[in-house]
Parts: structure tokens; C-alpha cells; sequence
């Protein structure tokens, strides 16, 4: 009987145990480590985007196109800033009174109850907040650039329940920047905020010159 | 079967290489890469709403007026108003900084604290708003329940007329106690000159903005002097229509060095070059001789009711001040006082101005006499770019307070240190009162925004006086020195935390009275300190009570107010500058109270510009002309230990405290405080190497001086005045007189953070002095020091 000379024996294994490695290791930094990076944390309420977007079904929200309906809330101040997530005396322009849901959902009793009584302003996590070193204008893309709001944000204002926010533990920002991909791979203008995906776009959109330097780090 | 080390190391390469085929080493290299952007200490503002808030800064008594970027409620920002009379756009570093000694947690008392380690440490507990106003009522009530009320005492330190300051006078009043303490700064000698020389308790007016001619005896208008946003404004002004500025001063400070000429005197003796000058234009007969001879009483010899002749203001100089002997006293060459004459001669709008530094240290009142006698020969009161003797603004009086029996019999005590020709008592004089006294005069001390430990010359004094009184209460919202002693604090908001308000910004040349609403609400557990004596009047009951029927500190300022609203002038700012002489307002009032008391927080000034009807040439002396021959200072004559009659005229008087070492002179910086109001530590940033080292102070020195005492750059020395010994280093100064040494105000705080406390030494403390006979004054000049090299 050919038994395997001893040299190819510890080849062989030594071979077997380099997959082990590289396994493990493709194991650790595809999937463990994305589990490891960002901490979890349930937004403290839900927000329905789909039903508060349906004019049919929430009369007051204003707009004929999506992005008209999006900025009924999410609004610019007079001088052009943009206020972001809707503070609560946004909210409170319909919810005015805490005693009286418009709606059936529990959720909203639990809204009325615990912020609108008490005039406290919800604690929501920002999905899309960039570092604090980046200038960005939303007035310069929204109504300049004419993009959707989806561009950069995806189907978040169809969305029926917010998800997950998901922290990254490093820097403190949240998983939208980077993208849910751990890989940083794209398949749509919104799934990264990354420097090189503005970058991208300004590029593609005839605007190169808005990639220098100080145009956003002010 | 185990894993031979060949293998292991497959094991570790396959890792190695697998890892790389993996986000993790690009994504972790990344998130560091943004970590290092992110330091969370470095305080970044949350983001909100940017919003603009108009207010006015009371950090000094300058009243300019400034405007607040917020995001959301928290203000980021403080730039100057353009918009704002007094100050066109100017402001200091000190008003830009004010942001930092609102948000800074260790620099103030964010809720109501009781002493816990020994006085002068700042060990405090904290306690709640009922414990802290109970231990005070408890006190109070057990005071006025032993028919002691005159054991309490109220050190006020809120700018004159204000409306907090009414009502602690007030509570002091009604509660049955005569001591009313104030520290007597410059503008309590220039109130007090303002009374005897033109019979006005109110405060003096300076029209530099119509001056062409600037002469500064020691005024640092670069370092702070009248308030640092409207002299900062006015400097442009003065160099585009080439107005002269004139400084006279030993040390070459920034306001001399940037001066048209500089006058290097010996210090302390101004008066004598006033005078010199003054005896100058007198025999060139190049004074104002129709001023004189209508409005000015003393001036020329004269015969009195019972028919003595008496010599006049006119003698006294042709015989005391020849030139020769003031340039022996100053140190100046006789053709530098008749130059300074003759180009006062020359100048179409002169004005003469005084105060030594910020001028928060006072000067001798005959001193500010002699210097202000110059405008009076000059005929330059009441005129345009002259001086305006002002009654203050017309604000409405509260009704009398309501005296009960017991504060009658409290009231009937006499104060403690005597009470001063403004109807207050000095500070120094109080704390020398309870340090000879052998039996205690005070229970209990309230402290209104004043901080003497740190500013009062002789200040060591007032620390062993502080010893001898039972229990202190502070009511300051600030952590500072003075605070450090008291062992209770009720702290007040700070500014732009409340309603605050200055009824005539220092200096300022014609009558205004700023306003503003708080800008955002109390950061910390404060309180506003006019609600604070509401309610603690309200508790002790009886005549406190009804003196204070009133339902917030807000609706006292709204019947003060009235009176504004009933005057001539505006509350609209208009285009042409308010400063302007005879121009026609437009009120802005409507009529409607709710209305006017809108607008007046909305413009945060009312204001009138000076007119020229002559109504301001009313003087309601006892001659009712302007006095050089003073008949109030005469009457009070015994009281004030005044001698012989060249007492109550204006006068040089010599002050010195030895003949050996060398003198100490100190000085102020527009960047540094040196006053109750702490400093943002931006400014300690701002402070050069040769001025603070660490936790090292420099003087400065000529270093001719240097030489003869064998010292070199950046020595360690012990400065030894009478009253201390203080260790300091030395900077060799070109601009520091020979035989002279000067040393910063405001540092070796007790009190504040880390950027402040124990940083240098404090100056006032060791500083000796003298009191001054009129107004109860400090007299700092005159410190002499030996030095020891360490």
C-alpha cells in the first residue's frame, strides 16, 4: 500500500489549516465584525412616513409631488437652513391636542401622552447626521440641484416603521454613512454618504468644481 | 494530533491573508480616521435654528450694545450693534468673550449654596431655594425681632439708579438698618465732584464725541476707560476728523502709546500739571472770561456775607502753581505746560478728562477738581465736545417706603463709617469702622455685585474686617473672591439671563437708559435678584412687606419706566447719530404704555440728545453758579475733617507713604478684568508671556532702574509693601518710568475655575493707602515697595 511520504502529510495539513485561518477570518470581518461595530438602538417611537406621505389618508400634509410632501415637515427656516427632523411644535401644528388621537394607533395616544403633554421634544436619532466637519446644504441640492429627496435618502419616506438606528462604536455616527454593506459596495445613489459618493455625484452631474476641498470642510 | 509550530504560523497566515479579503481592516482604518475628527471634549453646539437676539452687555457700566447669534436657545455668539447709539459697532474683548461666563458651570453658583470649608477656600454645599431663603428669613426676623435691624448691612455694587440697586436701598431702608455700603470707585468721586462743583447728585457726562481736543489726565481709553465699545468707535472717529488726544500718563500704555502726544508725568501728581495749566491760561488771560464771570463762583477774590475777604481760585494758582514749581512737582519741562496751554488755546472743542486706568480705582476728589477746574476756566460745561452735568435719567420714583416701628427705631442708629456727601457709606471707611471697633456692629452683610477683595485697594483690610462680621450673604451669580467669604449664597441670573438695564452708560454725553429682556432663560437654579428681595420682603412681614407690594422685579422697572415715557426723548433709533447736538427725535412712543414698554425692550435705549437751549447751565449749587470755591464742602466742613480753607478749593495734594523704594503703580488691560466681572478664559489667552507665566505675575520695570537694583529679565523677587509681601517676576519695560514699578490688576483670584484661580497674584490687596477726607475714597498712588531677589 503508497502511503503518503511525511513531507506532502504536513503539506497537506498546514494547507487545510491556512483555509481554517482564512475562513475564520473571512468569518470574523464579514460577519462578526459588522455585529461588533454598530450598537442598536430602537428609535424611542415609531413614525408611520407611509401613512403621514398619503394625502388620501392624513388630510393636511401638503404637496403634489413626493419631495413638495416630504419638505411639508421636514422644512427650510426663512433664512434658507434646513430644520431637519421636525421639532415638536412641528408635529403639534396637527397633534395639538394631547387629548384627542387623530388616528387609532396606540402609538400615537403613547405620542400625545408622553411629548405633546408634557411639551417635550422626542429624542429621535438622526439616521443621515454627517461629522460635525462637513458643511452640507440641502437648499443648494434640494431646490438648486433640483434631486429628489430619495436620492440621497432612499425609500426612507415610504417607509411604515423606522428601523433600527444602528451607532457606529467608534465614531459615534450612524450605519447610513458607510452604508449597510459592510463591504462599502453600492448599488444605488442612496445607500452610501461617504465623501467619494458626493464626489461621485458632483462629478456625474457636471460639477466637479464643488469637489474642492473647502466647499464642505469650512 | 497537535499543531506544530510550521502549522500555526499557516493558521496565522491564512488569518492574515483572509482578513485582508474582508472590509475589516479598510473600515476600521476609516472609523479611526474619523474617531481623530471627533475628540469628545472638543464642545460642538447642537445644531438648531440660528436666530438673532438684540441685547445690551452689562459686563461694565459702558452700555453697548450687542447682538447674539443663538442656535435654538443657546447663544454661540456676541458681535457689537452698529445700529446702538453708544457704541456704533465697537466692542471689547471682554463683551465678545461674555458667552463663556454664562455656559462655564465652575465659574458660577448654579443654584443656592451654604459654606461648608473655611471662609476665603469657596467650599460651598448645595442647597435648595426654600432652605436658602429660610436660613435668611430666620436671620432677618431674628434681628428685627431683638430691635437690632441697624446690624445688617447691604454692600451695593449695581450700577447707580438702577432699579435692583433701588430696591436694596429700599429693603435696607423699610427693614430699619442705615447701612447702605458702596466701594467707592470714579464714578462715586466724579458724582461727588459733580455735587460740590455743580451741585447735581447724578453723573457726569463726557461729549467726546464732539471734542476735537482730547486731554486725557491718566484716562485709559484704550484699556477701558468709559466703556470700552464707544472709546474703541469714537478713536476712529477722533483720527478721521483729526481730533488730538492727548495722554498724560507715567507708563507708556497702549492708550499713551497710541496717543498724538504722551506727556510722561510722575504719577499722582496730575492735579499740579492741571493747575500749571490752568495758571497758564489764566495769566495769558486766554480763559473763558465770560463763563467765569456768569456762571462760576470762587474764581476771583471775594467778600463774603460777613464781610471777610476770602482769596479766590485765581490767587491760589498765581501763587502755588508758577511753572517752575509744578514742573519740579511732575517732572515735566516748564515748555510742556505751556505748550499743553497753548494748544488747549487753540483747539476749537478742548475737553479735559480724568481716571486712572478703566476708572474703577478712584482719585482724590480735589484732585478730580483741579483737573475738571481746567474745563470750568474753559467755559467747556454745557457745551458741545465739553463735559455734561447731568441729574441722571428720568425715571419715576417708587413710592416712599413704608416704616414701621421697628425699622424707625433701626433707622435712628448711626451708620456705620459715617455717611458720604451721596448719602452712602464707603466701603473702606466701613470695613476701618468694624476693624477698630471692639464690639461686633454687624450681624449679617448682603453682597450686591461687588468685588472688593479683589478690587479694593488696601483690600486686606476688608478681610480682616469680613472676620468680625457673623454671617455674609451673597447673592452674586458669579464664584467670585469676594463670594469665597460668604457663607450663604442666593445667586442672582446673570446678564443676558435677565432684565437688565443701565440707567446712564458711564460717561456717556447725553442722557440714556438701556433696557433688554432676557435673551434666554436661566441656565442654572438662579434667581433674579430684584424677585429674590420681593419675596424676602414679602416673608418678613410688616413694613418690608408693604414697601414691597409689588408682584415681580419686572413690574418695578415698568413704573420706573413711566417716567421715561413722559420725558422728551425716544426710543426709536434713528439715522442721525444721538450724540448729535439740537437734532429732532421721534419719539416712538406711542402712548399706549404696553406699547412703548415693547418698543423700549425692542430698540433695548432711550435716549435724548443734548439740546441747546441752555437748560443744562442751570446749576443748583448754593451761589447756583458752578463752585471752585465749594459752600457744600464748607458746611460740611467738621464732619469731613477738612483744615484750612484751600480745602475747599480744587487742590494738588502730594501722597506718598515714604520717601524709600521705589513706587508701585498698578495698571489695567482692556483684554483682562479687573473688576466684579470675572473674564472668559479666551482673554487668558489673549495674555502675553512677560505678564503671566503660568502661575507667575511680572512687573515692569525701567531697566535703568533694573540695573542700579541688580535685577534681570524674568527674576524672581518679594515685593514688600506696608501692608504685604507679594512674589512676582520681572519684565524689563522701555515704557515704565525710572523709579517706578507696575504690576496688572484682576489676577490671584480665590474664586472662578481653573483658567482664572491662582493665576498670579492680586495687587490690590498689598496696595497701600490713604482715605481720602471727602468721599471716603482709597488713595492707591502713593505705595512705596522694597524689592528682594529671590
Amino acid at each position: 500500500m503508497q502511503t503518503i511520504p511525511e513531507y506532502l502529510k504536513s503539506s497537506w495539513r498546514g494547507w487545510v489549516l491556512f483555509g481554517v485561518g482564512f475562513l475564520g477570518a473571512l468569518i470574523v470581518g464579514w460577519v462578526i465584525f459588522p455585529m461588533v461595530l454598530y450598537s442598536q438602538h430602537p428609535q424611542p417611537m415609531n413614525f408611520n412616513h407611509a401613512l403621514h406621505m398619503d394625502p388620501e389618508r392624513v388630510s393636511g400634509i401638503e404637496g403634489d409631488t413626493e419631495r413638495e410632501r416630504c419638505l411639508y415637515c421636514h422644512e427650510f427656516r426663512d433664512d434658507g437652513t434646513f430644520a431637519g427632523i421636525p421639532k415638536l411644535s412641528k408635529c403639534t401644528e396637527c397633534h395639538e391636542d394631547p387629548d384627542s388621537p387623530l388616528g387609532q394607533t396606540p402609538e400615537e395616544k403613547e405620542f400625545l401622552k408622553r411629548y405633546v403633554a408634557n411639551h417635550q421634544e422626542i429624542p429621535w436619532y438622526s439616521y443621515y447626521k454627517q461629522p460635525d466637519c462637513v458643511y452640507f446644504s440641502h437648499i443648494a441640492h434640494v431646490k438648486m440641484g433640483n434631486l429628489e429627496c430619495k436620492t440621497c435618502h432612499g425609500d426612507h419616506g415610504s417607509r411604515k416603521v423606522l428601523p433600527v438606528y444602528q451607532k457606529n462604536r467608534i465614531t459615534g455616527y450612524s450605519r447610513n454613512i458607510w452604508g449597510y454593506r459592510i463591504s462599502g459596495l453600492k448599488k444605488n445613489t442612496w445607500d452610501r454618504m461617504k465623501m467619494d459618493d458626493c464626489a461621485e455625484c458632483h462629478k456625474d452631474m457636471g460639477h466637479e468644481n464643488n469637489n474642492s476641498c473647502f466647499v464642505c470642510h469650512k | 494530533m497537535g499543531i506544530n509550530r510550521r502549522e500555526f504560523i499557516k493558521l496565522v497566515v491564512g488569518g492574515v491573508a483572509g482578513i485582508h479579503v474582508t472590509p475589516l481592516p479598510w473600515k476600521l482604518t476609516d472609523d479611526i480616521a474619523i474617531w481623530t475628527q471627533n475628540w469628545p471634549w472638543v464642545p460642538v453646539p447642537e445644531r438648531g435654528e440660528f436666530k438673532e437676539a438684540k441685547s445690551i452687555c452689562t459686563l461694565c457700566e459702558g452700555g453697548c450694545g450687542i447682538r447674539l447669534r443663538l442656535v435654538d436657545k443657546r447663544g454661540v455668539k456676541i458681535e457689537s450693534r452698529e445700529d446702538f447709539p453708544v457704541n456704533h459697532g465697537g466692542i471689547c474683548p471682554l463683551g465678545m468673550g461674555g458667552l463663556q461666563l454664562l455656559y462655564n458651570k465652575d465659574m458660577r453658583f448654579t443654584t443656592p449654596m451654604k459654606r461648608v470649608g473655611p471662609r476665603g477656600e469657596g467650599q460651598f454645599m448645595d442647597i435648595s431655594w426654600d432652605e436658602a431663603l429660610d436660613t435668611l428669613i430666620q436671620r432677618l426676623k431674628g434681628l428685627r425681632d431683638e430691635n437690632k435691624s441697624h446690624l445688617l448691612a447691604a454692600l451695593d455694587g449695581l450700577p447707580w439708579d438702577s432699579t435692583e440697586s433701588v430696591l436694596v436701598k429700599r429693603f435696607l431702608t423699610a427693614f430699619g438698618s442705615p447701612n447702605y455700603v458702596r466701594v467707592v470707585d470714579q464714578e462715586s468721586v466724579d458724582r461727588t465732584v459733580n455735587l460740590i462743583m455743580h451741585g447735581i447728585n447724578g453723573p457726569m457726562g463726557f461729549d467726546l464725541e464732539n471734542a476735537d481736543y482730547v486731554l486725557s489726565f491718566g484716562a485709559g481709553l484704550l484699556e477701558g476707560w468709559g466703556g470700552s465699545g464707544r472709546i474703541l468707535n469714537l478713536w476712529g472717529q477722533w483720527k478721521t476728523k483729526k481730533a488730538k488726544v492727548v495722554q498724560v500718563e507715567s507708563r507708556a500704555s497702549n492708550t499713551a502709546s497710541k496717543a498724538d502726544r504722551w506727556i510722561a508725568i510722575r504719577p499722582g501728581t496730575e492735579a499740579a500739571l492741571a493747575l500749571g495749566i490752568a495758571r497758564e491760561l489764566v495769566e495769558r488771560g486766554r480763559y473763558n472770561v465770560d463763563f467765569t464771570n456768569e456762571h462760576v463762583f470762587g474764581f476771583g477774590d471775594f467778600v463774603d456775607q460777613e464781610g471777610r475777604t476770602h482769596k479766590g481760585f485765581r490767587s491760589l494758582l498765581m501763587e502755588a502753581y508758577k511753572p517752575e514749581k509744578v514742573s519740579q512737582i511732575t517732572g515735566l519741562q516748564v515748555g510742556d505746560i505751556k505748550s499743553i496751554a497753548s494748544e488747549l488755546e487753540a483747539a476749537k472743542a478742548p475737553i479735559i478728562i480724568w481716571g486712572r486706568g478703566k476708572g474703577e480705582l478712584p482719585m482724590g476728589v480735589h484732585e478730580t477738581m483741579a483737573i475738571h477746574s481746567l474745563n470750568v476756566i474753559l467755559g467747556r460745561i454745557g457745551r458741545p465736545g465739553g463735559i455734561m452735568v447731568k441729574t441722571g435719567v428720568p425715571l419715576s420714583d417708587l413710592p416712599p417706603p413704608v416704616l414701621d416701628e421697628r425699622a424707625s427705631v433701626g433707622l435712628k442708629n448711626a451708620p456705620i463709617g459715617g455717611k458720604g456727601l451721596l448719602g452712602c457709606t464707603s466701603l473702606y471707611r466701613f470695613a476701618k469702622a468694624l476693624l477698630e471697633s471692639k464690639e461686633p456692629l454687624v450681624d449679617t452683610l448682603m453682597i450686591f455685585r461687588s468685588d472688593p477683595i479683589q478690587s479694593m485697594p488696601s483690600s486686606i483690610l476688608l478681610e480682616k474686617a469680613l472676620k468680625k462680621v457673623p454671617f455674609i450673604v451673597s447673592f452674586s451669580p458669579f464664584r467670585d473672591d469676594t463670594s469665597c467669604y460668604a457663607d450663604l449664597v442666593l445667586p442672582d441670573h446673570a446678564y443676558l439671563e435677565k432684565l437688565q438695564e443701565l440707567p446712564a452708560p458711564k460717561g456717556l454725553g447725553y442722557s440714556a437708559y438701556c433696557i433688554s429682556a432676557p435673551v434666554f432663560p436661566a441656565i442654572y437654579k438662579t434667581k433674579a435678584l430684584g424677585d429674590t428681595l420681593i419675596q424676602v420682603a414679602h416673608r418678613l412681614g410688616g413694613g418690608p412687606k408693604e414697601s414691597f407690594a409689588f408682584k415681580g422685579y419686572e413690574d418695578v422697572v415698568k413704573v420706573r419706566v413711566k417716567g421715561l415715557f413722559e420725558a422728551k426723548g425716544s426710543i426709536k433709533l434713528g439715522k442721525e447719530p444721538a450724540w448729535k447736538w439740537g437734532i429732532n427725535v421721534d419719539s416712538g412712543l406711542s402712548g399706549d404704555e404696553k406699547k412703548d414698554w415693547e418698543g423700549l425692550l425692542k430698540s433695548n435705549i432711550w435716549y435724548m440728545p443734548n439740546n441747546t437751549n441752555g437748560e443744562h447751565l442751570i446749576f443748583p449749587t448754593e451761589s447756583k453758579k458752578v463752585e471752585l470755591f465749594s459752600l457744600l464742602l464748607k458746611r460740611n466742613r467738621e464732619p469731613l475733617k477738612l483744615k484750612g480753607e484751600e480745602d475747599l478749593f480744587p487742590q494738588y495734594k502730594p501722597l506718598e507713604d515714604g520717601k524709600e523704594g521705589l513706587l508701585l503703580i498698578p495698571y489695567e488691560m482692556a483684554n483682562w478684568s479687573s473688576g466684579w466681572t470675572p473674564n472668559p478664559p479666551y482673554l487668558t489667552k489673549t495674555i502675553f508671556d512677560n505678564i503671566l507665566l503660568k502661575q507667575d505675575l511680572f512687573f515692569e520695570i525701567n531697566p535703568r532702574t533694573a540695573k542700579e537694583l541688580g535685577l534681570k529679565e524674568n527674576d524672581y523677587v518679594e515685593v514688600n509693601t506696608k501692608l504685604g509681601q507679594i512674589r512676582m517676576r520681572v519684565h524689563l519695560f522701555e515704557g515704565a518710568m525710572p523709579g517706578v514699578i507696575y504690576a496688572p490688576l484682576g489676577f490671584g483670584h480665590i474664586g472662578y475655575d481653573e483658567f482664572i484661580k491662582g493665576k498670579g497674584v492680586n495687587i490690590s490687596k498689598v496696595l497701600w493707602s490713604q482715605e481720602d477726607l471727602v468721599s471716603g475714597a482709597p488713595l492707591w498712588w502713593g505705595t512705596k515697595v522694597k524689592i528682594t531677589r529671590v
